[in-house]
């Protein structure tokens, strides 16, 4: 309340200041709140996460001037941000993805106060899996003093539950991967132990790899026969490379197949023939980080305190026309939490 | 005052505090019935622009962008004359969207501190805000980290409730007064007949204390008691004479001591 | 004259038409309000039913609008049923189709007479596709009025006993005490007497009559006053020979001495002495919870001491009061004690409602004891006048059925008023129930003088001596008195009401369940009582009782976690109070068998030091609860008190065998 109004006022008499010209002392701005300087580290500059990031602070009343930086898909320019950001100090560093983190405060355990930020606070932001990438210690808590962030994958748990939901009796569920990506092979282990709780079996198959170790664009179409001859419930899409570059093509053979595809990612439902998605928002992501940002800027905890949350609800959405073609039509609990795309 | 209907008025007086108590206990809970019937009504509407909002909410969407809450709450308004404004708050209090009348918002800065202290539960019931004149709820909206990013404040007017409430109240006063009235009638007569063998007995032994005397052997006694009595009588009589006896004597006794005019004594 | 049998029979009679015309009332009262409230929320019912319908059809149009076909519709009874589950009312909810076929419903089953809505549709971007239709069970609100059944049970119980207890007091009052007197003049007259003094009069017929006979007695008194004059007057000239004639006449109706029809009527204090105890008693459902909340930190004392202070402090302060209160009714007369006594009560109560903090609320319940302190021995002292020696035990039973009839239906209706007007109003209303106790007194009862009755010795610290050094009262006190007071002011009185509310029960569920204590008490009291007598053997029943009690009290630890707790703690009351109506009568009447060593005065000392000395187990109770209850909760401490009240129990019994078998060496 008072930061709007401030903000407004402020702006008004800046605005009229500028009529005034002659007469700063006159016409004196209100004492506005602190501004905090909040330096941003992305890939390719502020897209939708950092923008979600950025409004939800000021939203929330905080006066920030923000510092953006984009490394234009370079990783080798990290090292320049991090001078800037020891020159800066700024009050608060928020690093975009795992790479950059990584590049810039560096792996949980690490000394190396040389290379790495160590002594600024920081926000991870839109990292998948900080604990797994090595950044923080555990996931609840970061256990480094200086960097705080949030969780944001959907759980399996949760995917297999929206899943039981719209199919309710729930047997079988489809992976079609390359064997090649290490990500793709974690994840199809990590689905079946979670399915195994839920009594769903999980039956693959691998995608044909071609001489140079790559799967076959081609042997997408067959690999998604045969599968839908193992009548799966539901084909899931686990985390590839591959997959997304082809993410068209895929989906649409695991639909003229009759497969009706899950995912918890956005891409494989905005850009491509999936039937049913949980996954988290863009929006949703930036503003959980800044959620994290508010209470070191505003209250002054320090990052190592603050527990690491996690995003408790998702995106629903499914694919109407994709879901009609295939007939399998969404059931009213499911429908009155979903978005529905046309 | 007769002995029935002395009687009579301990019993109405059970009755009557039984059946007021009676009265109480039924009116108080039926008000309470109605309370919630009405409140549960306003309360699905309620969570239904609730799921509408957190369904945005959890996309990422900030309350003061869902434009289509505010077509909610024009369609809800219109169609429920009884809502007399529905508003979406952010968790600072600012107003974002605001269909009905404007009032001063008494307990709402309260009920928000209480929300926040509370924390956010799934399924917890709402937060009610009423101010006597009229009822109101607050619904946390829950954004994707289960922070609470506003809330949807419904107001209603209870003042038709209230009166249809006031106007059972009075028919049950009224049935209440006359099943008492009729009940005291009834008590009094039934009370009356019921004791008209002893109201009669204590009568005629009244008149048979009063006897006048009669000669001895005239008639048998009818019954143990006449019998009594006409003993009781006797004895009476035996003493007055005794006394008879006295007094003459006193009297001669006067006269021959001290020539004193005699005293007169009443009989 | 009328036999007190018929008189008896017509009281029942009564009883029975006040009983019917009850009945009667609350039924029609009842069912013309049932009637009302349908009138009113059935409409309501509906209209909620359609909004309920109205949202469950904006999500089936959002189905349809996404392109699903109304007969492919997907989960429909998941969703309904999740809807429906927070609307008890709805039976039913039916998607059908333009035709009104049923295509899709909820779980749940409608009834025959269900009322449908069916006003609802669904649509496909403006096009009507089918209904939505709704059954509201006819009968929701009378199904909901009967969650206050037990509360309109309670009312009927209460009134039940109440119509006994006020009709039997009024026909004793108004028919039979008069009767009596009458009789008794009767037949003094038939043998030639006619000394006793007046009779009252009332205007009803039995007034009538009783004037007659006044009118008569007082003419022939006033008489004989005259003639005594004159003969008086006459001095030396009085003729010798009228000496014996005037001594004849004298003792047929001189009046020196008042003879027992005339010194004051029992029945007259019982309905004030109901009306008080009903006052005190409407607390009892909730007092240690009222403590509680009112709890504020006091130096040196602990949580739980603190909270049972009130409770135990008044039982000590009436236990300390008691006898000086017998000395002081000897001096001022028991009319004056009662209202005196009823000065602190009413003061007491209503500053209670106004207790805002813990320390408040004891020094209000302390100005009480020694209202409750005063009158109940006022009370005790008008009866045992007016009954005389011949019937002091019908006294004694009016006191008792006063006590415990008030006992029932404070509890009760007390729980029943805190819940819905909550406890600062119902100590307001005990109040006024006070201030009308005092009318009634101030209406009934006329005050014979003060005078020597036997109630008011003084007790002195050598009494308490006496009695403590016999064995026989050692045993009856340690182990008989004090385990049935400890466990009637700990577990009933303190730990129920705490232990019943921790699981969330209402303070009207409260008081009905500890209600039936004292019905099983009034019930079996009498009966147990003379059954003791015919049999004999008291210390039998003593045993007896103790160890039911003590078993009992196992009950609430064993039923920890099944439904209907509740019941199970009913149960409990329900035996604990049979084993008290075993018991204390047995008590009593070996407390007799025990004082009769002692003679005369020294009995009646004897047994005031031992109502004294038991009075420390009641005083023990609350606090020895709330100790225990601190460490261990309330049912494991009710356990606790149940066991030691066992063990209590069989050492009372071995000791007992064992003095029997020694009957010869006991000869203390």
């Amino acid at each position: 309340m008072s930061g709007r109004i401030a903000a407004a006022l402020g702006l008004a008499v800046g605005w009229l200041s500028l009529w005034c010209a002659p007469a700063p002392a006159a016409a004196q701005p209100l004492a506005e709140p602190a501004r905090h300087q909040v330096y941003i580290a992305t890939y390719r500059g502020c897209e939708e996460v950092c923008e979600a990031f950025k409004s939800y602070l000021t939203e929330r009343g905080l006066a920030i001037d923000f510092i953006e930086r984009s490394i234009e898909r370079d990783t080798s320019r990290i090292p320049d941000l991090v001078e800037e950001v020891r020159a800066l100090r700024p009050d608060l560093l928020v690093t975009w993805g795992t790479a950059i983190s990584l590049g810039m405060v560096g792996p949980y355990g690490t000394t190396d106060s040389e290379r790495y930020i160590t002594d600024i606070p920081t926000v991870y932001l839109y990292v998948a899996d900080a604990a797994a990438a090595g950044l923080v210690d555990r996931p609840d808590i970061s256990g480094r003093p200086n960097l705080a962030g949030a969780n944001i994958q959907v759980p399996l748990e949760a995917q297999l539950r929206i899943m039981q939901s719209y199919h309710s009796d729930l047997q079988r569920i489809g992976v079609v991967y390359s064997p090649n990506e290490l990500n793709s092979v974690a994840a199809v282990t990590a689905l079946r132990v979670a399915a195994a709780m839920f009594g769903v079996e999980v039956v693959e198959k691998q995608l044909d790899l071609g001489p140079d170790g790559t799967p076959l664009p081609e042997s997408i179409v067959p690999s998604m026969r045969a599968m839908a001859e193992m009548e799966p419930d539901f084909l899931v899409t686990v985390s590839s490379t591959f997959i997304i570059q082809n993410i068209e093509a895929y989906t649409r053979a695991a639909v003229d197949a009759g497969l009706p595809v899950f995912t918890s990612a956005e891409l494989p439902i905005r850009d491509g023939d999936a039937m049913l998605a949980l996954y988290a928002s863009l929006s949703s992501i930036g503003q959980i980080a800044g959620y994290q940002a508010e209470q070191i800027l505003r209250d002054g905890t320090a990052p190592g305190e603050l527990p690491t949350p996690s995003l408790q609800r998702f995106t629903l959405l499914i694919n109407m026309p994709i879901a009609l073609e295939l007939e399998r039509y969404p059931p009213m609990l499911v429908l009155q939490f979903a978005q529905l795309m046309s | 005052m007769r002995l029935s209907f002395k009687i009579a008025i301990y019993m109405v007086g059970i009755i009557a505090s039984a059946v007021i108590l009676l009265t109480y206990l039924t009116n108080a809970k039926f008000r309470s019935l109605q309370e919630e019937v009405e409140r549960s009504r306003f309360l699905v509407l309620a969570l239904d622009v609730k799921a509408t909002a957190e369904r945005g909410l959890a996309l990422g969407l900030a309350l003061e962008q869902m434009n289509n809450l505010a077509e909610i709450l024009e369609r809800l308004h219109e169609e429920h004359p009884e809502i007399l404004s529905l508003q979406i708050v952010s968790d600072r209090g600012d107003s974002l969207h605001h269909v009905g009348e404007t009032r001063a918002h008494t307990g709402l800065d309260s009920a928000l501190d209480r929300l926040r202290l509370i924390g956010v539960r799934d399924s917890q019931p709402p937060v009610d805000i009423s101010d006597g004149a009229t009822f109101g709820m607050m619904l946390p909206l829950v954004n994707a980290f289960d922070q609470m990013a506003g809330v949807l404040v419904l107001r209603y007017d209870r003042a038709p409730s209230l009166a249809a409430a006031r106007d059972v109240t009075f028919d049950q006063l009224k049935i209440a007064g006359l099943a008492l009235l009729l009940t005291a009638v009834i008590a009094l007569i039934l009370t009356s007949l019921y004791l008209h063998r002893l109201s009669r007995g204590f009568a005629r032994m009244a008149r048979l204390l009063e006897q006048p005397d009669e000669r001895p052997g005239q008639h048998k006694p009818a019954d143990v008691l006449e019998g009594r009595f006409a003993k009781f009588r006797a004895q009476v009589h035996a003493l007055e004479a005794k006394v008879a006896k006295v007094d003459a004597a006193l009297l001669q006794a006067d006269r021959n001591g001290h020539e004193r005019p005699p005293p007169t004594i009443s009989r | 004259m009328i036999e007190e049998g018929g008189l008896r029979r017509l009281a029942y009679g009564l009883i029975a038409l006040t009983l019917a015309l009850l009945t009667a009332a609350l039924a029609g009262v009842a069912y013309s309000s049932l009637h009302s409230f349908e009138r009113v929320l059935q409409p309501q019912l509906e209209v909620k039913a359609q909004v309920v319908a109205q949202v469950i059809g904006d999500q089936v149009d959002r189905a349809l609008d996404a392109g699903i076909p109304l007969e492919r519709l997907e989960g429909f009874a998941p969703f309904a049923d999740q809807v429906v589950a927070q609307h008890p009312e709805i039976q039913r909810v039916e998607l059908r189709d333009l035709n009104g076929r049923p295509l899709r419903s909820s779980s749940g089953n409608a009834e025959e007479e269900a009322l449908w809505n069916d006003q609802v549709t669904v649509s496909r971007q403006g096009e009507v596709l089918g209904t939505l239709a709704v059954a509201v069970a006819p009968t929701y609100v009378t199904d909901r009025l009967r969650d206050i059944q037990t509360e309109i049970l309670a009312i009927l119980l209460v009134a039940l006993f109440l119509t006994f207890e006020v009709l039997l007091v009024v026909v004793a009052m108004f028919v039979i005490e008069p009767a009596r007197r009458l009789s008794h003049l009767l037949a003094e007259g038939e043998k030639g007497y006619f000394r006793t003094a007046l009779v009252r009069e009332t205007n009803d017929e039995i007034g009538r009559l009783a004037k007659a006979f006044n009118e008569l007695i007082r003419r022939e008194q006033e008489r004989y006053a005259r003639l005594l004059e004159r003969w008086r007057a006459l001095g030396p000239a009085q003729p010798p020979d009228l000496a014996p004639l005037l001594h004849e006449l004298k003792d047929r109706l001189s009046n020196e001495e008042p003879t027992a029809g005339i010194s004051g009527n029992v029945s007259d204090v019982r309905m004030p002495l109901f009306l008080f105890f009903f006052a005190t008693e409407l607390s009892r459902a909730f007092l240690p919870i009222f403590a509680r909340d009112l709890y504020q930190p006091l130096p040196g004392i602990s949580y739980e001491v603190a909270i049972a202070l009130p409770i135990a402090l008044y039982l000590l302060l009436v236990a300390l009061l008691t006898p000086m209160a017998g000395a002081l009714a000897g001096r001022t007369g028991s009319r004056r004690l009662f209202l005196l006594g009823l000065v602190p009560t009413a003061v007491g109560l209503l500053m209670t409602a106004f207790a805002s903090d813990l320390l408040a609320l004891i020094l209000w319940r302390c100005v009480n004891a020694i209202g409750f302190a005063l009158t109940s021995i006022a009370a005790l002292d008008y009866i045992a006048r007016a009954a005389g020696r011949t019937r002091r035990a019908e006294g004694m039973a009016i006191y008792t059925a006063a006590f415990v009839t008030a006992g029932l239906c404070g509890t009760s209706i007390g729980g029943i008023l805190a819940d819905r007007l909550g406890y600062h109003a119902t100590f307001i209303i005990a109040t006024g129930i006070t201030l009308l106790s005092a009318i009634m007194l101030l209406i009934n009862l006329r005050e014979r003088g003060g005078g020597a009755a036997g109630a008011g010795t003084r007790l002195r610290l050598a009494d308490f001596g006496l009695i403590l050094a016999h064995r026989g009262f050692q045993l009856l006190i340690v182990a008989a008195a004090i385990p049935t007071q400890l466990l009637t002011t700990g577990y009933l009185f303190y730990a129920t009401p705490m232990l019943l509310d921790e699981k969330g029960y209402s303070a009207s569920i409260i008081g009905q369940v500890m209600m039936i204590y004292f019905i099983i008490m009034i019930l079996f009291g009498v009966p147990t009582a003379r059954l003791a007598d015919r049999v004999g053997n008291y210390r039998l029943f003593a045993s007896a009782g103790l160890m039911l009690a003590g078993l009992s009290a196992l009950l609430p630890q064993l039923a920890e976690g099944a439904t209907h707790y509740a019941l199970w703690i009913g149960l409990s009351m329900a035996l604990v109070g049979l084993a008290h109506a075993a018991c204390i009568p047995a008590q009593g009447a070996i407390l007799l068998q025990e004082a009769e060593r002692f003679g005369g005065e020294r009995r009646t000392a004897a047994i005031s030091a031992y109502r004294v000395l038991e009075r420390i187990g009641s005083v023990l109770g609350p606090l020895l609860a709330a100790t225990l209850a601190g460490v261990y909760g309330y049912s494991w401490t009710i356990g606790l008190l149940g066991l030691y009240v066992l063990g209590c129990g069989m050492l009372f019994s071995l000791v007992s065998l064992f003095i029997k078998r020694t009957s010869a060496n006991w000869g203390n």
